[in-house]
């Protein structure tokens, strides 16, 4: 891992990464502008057609530009989407922008406190069962990790909200603190504008109400990881240097802490990104589950309206949030993985 | 030419024959599971005498014999009834077969446009290829339900909600799947002499294709199948849990579960369980079956040097994952130094 003799291909890799993010982006813009605006003809007849009379239909469609020829259309949709304006729903008052800003911290909570879930049960699990292997504990593990994963989220929500809820009374059963009970927004994120706030029961509170759909969603995920660190501590284990430690006498505890455990963990690394989008995905039949008022209720509901121009607003918002932490992702790898190269 | 299919048989019989016995175990499990599934799905509704729809018995009268409201598990009714007066049970097993008839369609569907494409892109290689691999990374790295949401809700408009446009909305998410794995196979597979010999001999571009290339690529395609066929039963449900799925009141797992939701406060347990360990038991089964295939045929590929370095010889390893999860970073090395799918790697 000769830092200077790569440092020229890092650099090379991490301006090809970034190159590439537009294009990939283009194209997503592209398919979702193809997918919601084209092929359902006339958004707003498609959303009132019902409830509006023709004259009335094409007196909104010509002042919102659902006239214009798609070409216009679709210069206006990608400068609007590069420069944040992302349509205004017909069902709602707000701008999808607006809609975003509301709902998107409760889903951004949601997933970060998944992912911390996952990735504490699969590290603990998956590095426990990789050192034990073929124990009654690595067994357990593997299954665990297995029919996890096989768990509709949205089931697990449910049996979580009976027992932990109504039957035990330890947690709500879904939603977030609202009005007064809320700390002052900031950040959206309930936790972090507590502790701003300096509020620790309004922390407390926040906490309180993450802890089921958070574990739910997150459980599902660490399922994954359980098995990809409990294979890369087995590889890991049988590598050549630690052979190597163990032949000059490194004790046994530094062997799987210093050498082992932490290269195990290098791959989880690479997953993270990419189970985000699973996690998102997630997030949809979670935030339903537990009334949770992030994006995935917001998309749902306009899914229901049959608001194509909603619809359209968060899916393009959903596809910058992928895109952009597909980069990330794919520059920690760069930085982290010298053999990933263009 | 019975002689020739029995060499082929044999072939292909091969790397079971010497598979591990963690990894025979596996499949077997799996395939039992599967099979007592596909069983019940079409056998089942036979047993019992509710008519598809509705749930209830004719009697000789022609009136209808109505069943108890929320009746928990008893004799007579094995897993209860629902809100809707349904039986529990009867709805599981026809919405089994609804699922198997789903995933099978779906599949097909993400193989019919996949493998092809794959194949192509990935023979002809140049401008379209880029342009596929570019587009199909696309779609890769956008969240696999939201996809699925999006064609559904697009097809809502033009077809009834039933298995047609329910086994497109979870094929199009597989699509991508099949392209990558068939693509990066088929790049590798460009390369062996026999293919080479077979274009300094003029076979004409087709013949090489389908005869030459398209005959080793396929064996890829089994894993895969396994593994999405496990994940479109999740995708099928989570669609019927948001009422994106098939037409209600037909019978689908999620759907049933969404409509125990209600239920759940009054402590109403039995509605939302059994559909869901139903899902889940499907999933590990296909799960199971997955991992045992890609455990079998993987150290086939490795033996003629076509897999990737990190593979495991353990039985439930990475590969079995990463056809659903674990190539999306590794997008940008599609051309196989990273392949952490089975035929990804070059030699």
């Amino acid at each position: 891992m000769s830092a200077t003799k790569t440092s020229g291909s890092l650099r090379r890799y991490l301006l090809t990464r970034i190159a590439l993010t537009l294009p990939m982006l283009l194209i997503l813009l592209t398919i979702v502008f193809l997918l919601l605006r084209v092929a359902p003809g006339d958004p707003i007849r498609a959303t009132l057609g019902d409830r509006l009379s023709s004259a009335e239909i094409e007196a909104r469609s010509e002042a919102l530009g659902f006239n214009d020829p798609l070409i216009v259309q679709y210069g206006r949709y990608l400068g609007g989407a590069l420069t944040g304006d992302l349509g205004n729903p017909i069902t709602d008052r707000r701008t999808t922008a607006g809609v975003i800003r509301d709902t998107f911290p409760a889903t951004l909570e949601l997933t970060l406190f998944a992912m911390l879930v996952a990735i504490t049960v699969g590290v603990l699990i998956g590095a426990v069962s990789g050192r034990l292997r073929d124990t009654p504990f690595d067994v357990g593990g593997r299954l665990f990790g297995i029919v996890i994963y096989a768990a509709p989220i949205f089931w697990l929500g449910l049996l979580a909200q009976l027992v932990f809820s109504l039957r035990l009374g330890w947690f709500p059963t879904g939603s977030r603190m609202t009005g007064f009970d809320a700390p002052p927004r900031v950040t959206g994120l309930q936790t972090v504008d507590a502790v701003i706030a300096l509020d620790p029961s309004a922390l407390v509170t926040a906490v309180h109400h993450l802890i089921l759909p958070g574990t739910t969603l997150g459980l599902v995920i660490g399922g994954i990881f359980i098995r990809l660190v409990r294979v890369n501590m087995l590889q890991t284990l049988r590598s050549d240097y630690v052979e190597a430690a163990h032949a000059r006498g490194v004790g046994e505890r530094a062997v799987l802490f210093r050498h082992a455990f932490k290269n195990a963990l290098v791959p989880v690394v690479t997953i993270v990104g990419l189970q985000f989008a699973l996690l998102l995905g997630g997030a949809i039949l979670t935030e339903r589950v537990f009334s949770w008022p992030g994006m995935g209720t917001a998309i749902l509901r306009f899914l229901e309206a049959r608001d194509y121009v909603g619809v359209q607003g968060i899916v393009t918002f959903f596809a910058i949030v992928v895109v952009v932490i597909s980069l990330i992702i794919d520059l920690v790898n760069g930085l982290v993985d010298p053999r990933i190269r263009y | 030419m019975p002689s020739q299919l029995r060499v082929r048989l044999e072939h292909a019989a091969r790397p079971f024959r010497q598979a591990s016995r963690t990894a025979k175990v596996l499949v077997a499990v799996g395939l039992l599971i599967t099979l007592v599934f596909t069983l019940a799905a079409f056998v089942g509704p036979e047993f019992h005498e509710y008519d598809g729809i509705q749930y209830r018995v004719e009697q000789e009268d022609g009136s209808y014999e109505q069943l108890p409201r929320l009746a928990p598990p008893s004799s007579e009714h094995l897993l209860g009834t629902t809100r809707d007066r349904y039986d529990v049970f009867a709805r599981i097993l026809d919405g089994g077969r609804l699922a198997l008839a789903v995933v099978l369609f779906s599949t097909l569907i993400a193989m019919l446009i996949g493998v092809p494409l794959g194949l192509l892109s990935g023979y002809r290689g140049g401008k379209l290829d880029r342009a596929l691999v570019t587009v199909m990374d696309a779609l890769y790295v956008f969240p696999p339900l939201l996809l699925a949401i999006i064609v559904a809700f697009l097809l809502q408009a033009y077809l009834a909600q039933g298995v047609p446009s329910a086994a497109a909305a979870v094929g199009v998410v597989y699509i991508p799947q099949y392209f990558r794995v068939v693509r990066n196979h088929t790049l590798s597979v460009k390369q062996e002499p026999y293919v080479e010999a077979a274009r300094s001999l003029g076979a004409k571009q087709h013949t090489i294709i389908s005869r030459y290339v398209a005959f080793n690529v396929i064996q890829s395609v089994p894993v895969i199948f396994t593994l999405n066929a496990a994940d479109a039963v999740l995708t099928l449900a989570s669609l019927g849990f948001l009422g994106l799925g098939v037409q209600p009141p037909t019978p689908e797992w999620g759907y049933d579960i969404s409509q125990a939701v209600i239920d759940i406060t009054s402590g109403v347990w039995w509605t939302a369980l059994w559909p869901g360990l139903a899902i889940v038991t499907l999933v590990t089964a296909l799960t199971l079956v997955g991992e045992g295939l890609n455990d079998v045929i993987n150290p086939l590929l490795r033996a003629r040097g076509m897999s990737g370095a990190k593979l495991d010889d353990d039985a439930v390893s990475t590969a079995g994952g990463a056809a659903r999860d674990g190539e999306g970073t590794l997008a940008p090395t599609a051309d196989g130094d990273h392949g952490d799918d089975a035929p990804g790697g070059g030699p």
